[in-house]
């Protein structure tokens, strides 16, 4: 038996013991909405292939499935880069896979980004249409790698079950089909960076 | 009093240097910075007439430390969205703007350069000193001409393009002044009516 089959064997026993422990706990990357196995299987069996026989990696995809950024950090300490990664990406997958991801279901149109000079706050408007030909609900705009020195200070929340975890998001009101609604950011910003970020659309299983 | 009708659309047909647009009164208290990602900000506008422009007056904000900076003006024809560049460009430089202040900045005499009645004119920043941000300030309705306040004109590094808000308040602070060249619709009336009454008088005497 070689040296990396042992070492995929161990670590496949500790995952099944940390799972053991964890299982009674409220584990907090269990997304709250509909997820069909069949994603979570293939995109694990996807991370799997590429990881070759690296075991650190393997592992790192079968941790994915739980989909959360907490139990790659937790269940990879000390096992390397390679698992961190590999759930990291199967975690990704797995969430843009599930239902919740409403951000192709819906056309953005994105106000530039303008200065209120009676109150020093920065404002975007964004207009958000259903495109999707169904009612969407219990929506966020979620905010993400907003550029550095800016900051959303009317966020309703930021993200803990997506990656990357810690964008802030605005909640907004069930959308019928082919209806717009208007979402209104606020920001404030340090220095004078240009204005970026990637905006996503979910419910609340996708924050 | 048929002499008079004559001379006054006479005079209104020759008029003197006015307004063309005026975009100065209503303060929409909103701001466009260049340095959230734009080279070039303007607007399409609609003035009363074509005319012989004398100059044009714009709204700077500085939301940095007090800061000097250069100023560029260029006028455009319409196209899709922006067509040739009409005369320019016309420069002021060394302008100083104070912290957290709105600065009007005349632009110097373009020579009465001709400018058709749509045109898009923009504003470009340089030499902006350390501490400063520069921006243009939001004004909307025009009191002289109009502008549609779904867009205003800007660069993003993609050329210079339609942009929106989305708050229906996308009209820059300009001020145009001018010879117009084509009569106003009331100045045409006014001396058609003259005319018109002087020749009915005519027949009536023959």
């Amino acid at each position: 038996m070689s040296k990396r089959s042992i070492l995929t064997f161990v670590l496949v026993c500790q995952f099944a013991l940390s799972s053991a422990m964890l299982r009674g706990q409220a584990v907090g990357g269990s997304p709250g909405g509909v997820c069909l196995p069949s994603i979570k299987s293939q995109c694990v069996s996807d991370c799997s292939q590429q990881c070759g026989d690296v075991g650190e990696c393997i592992f790192g995809c079968e941790i994915g499935q739980f989909t959360s950024t907490d139990q790659c950090n937790f269940d990879c300490n000390g096992l390397g880069d390679a698992c961190v990664q590999s759930c990291l990406a199967t975690v990704t997958c797995i969430t843009n896979g599930c239902e919740g991801n409403f951000t192709d279901k819906v056309a953005l149109n994105l106000g530039t980004i303008v200065y209120n000079r009676a109150t020093g706050i920065w404002q975007q408007t964004v207009r958000v249409t259903n495109i999707s030909g169904e009612t969407l609900g219990d929506l966020a705009y979620v905010v993400d790698t907003l550029a550095s020195g800016w900051t959303v200070i009317n966020a309703d929340g930021v993200t803990s079950q997506l990656v990357p975890a810690g964008s802030p998001y605005k909640n907004f009101a069930d959308l019928a089909s082919n209806a717009t609604a208007t979402v209104v950011l606020q920001f404030s910003r340090a220095g004078t960076g240009a204005f970026t970020y990637s905006p996503r659309v979910g419910s609340a299983s996708y924050r | 009093m048929t002499k008079i009708i004559l001379m006054l659309g006479l005079a209104a047909l020759s008029s003197p240097a006015a307004e063309l647009y005026d975009n100065t009164v209503n303060d929409q208290q909103f701001s466009v910075f260049y340095s959230t990602g734009y080279n070039e900000i303007g607007d399409q506008v609609e003035m009363i007439s074509p005319g012989d422009v004398t100059s044009l007056d714009a709204q700077f904000f500085n939301d940095g430390s007090d800061a000097t900076f250069d100023a560029q003006l260029q006028f455009y024809q319409v196209g899709s969205p922006v067509g040739a560049q009409i005369g320019g460009p016309f420069t002021v430089t060394g302008i100083f703007i104070a912290s957290f202040t709105s600065q009007t900045v005349t632009f110097p005499d373009p020579g009465d350069l001709p400018l058709p009645q749509d045109v898009i004119a923009t504003l470009t920043v340089q030499n902006v000193s350390a501490g400063g941000d520069i921006g243009v300030n939001f004004f909307d309705p025009p009191t002289v001409g109009t502008s549609d306040d779904t867009f205003y004109i800007a660069d993003s590094g993609m050329g210079l393009q339609q942009v929106s808000t989305n708050m229906d308040i996308d009209n820059i602070y300009f001020e145009i002044d001018g010879t117009a060249t084509a009569p106003e619709p009331a100045a045409i009336t006014l001396t058609l009516g003259g005319l018109l009454i002087l020749a009915v008088s005519r027949r009536r005497r023959t």
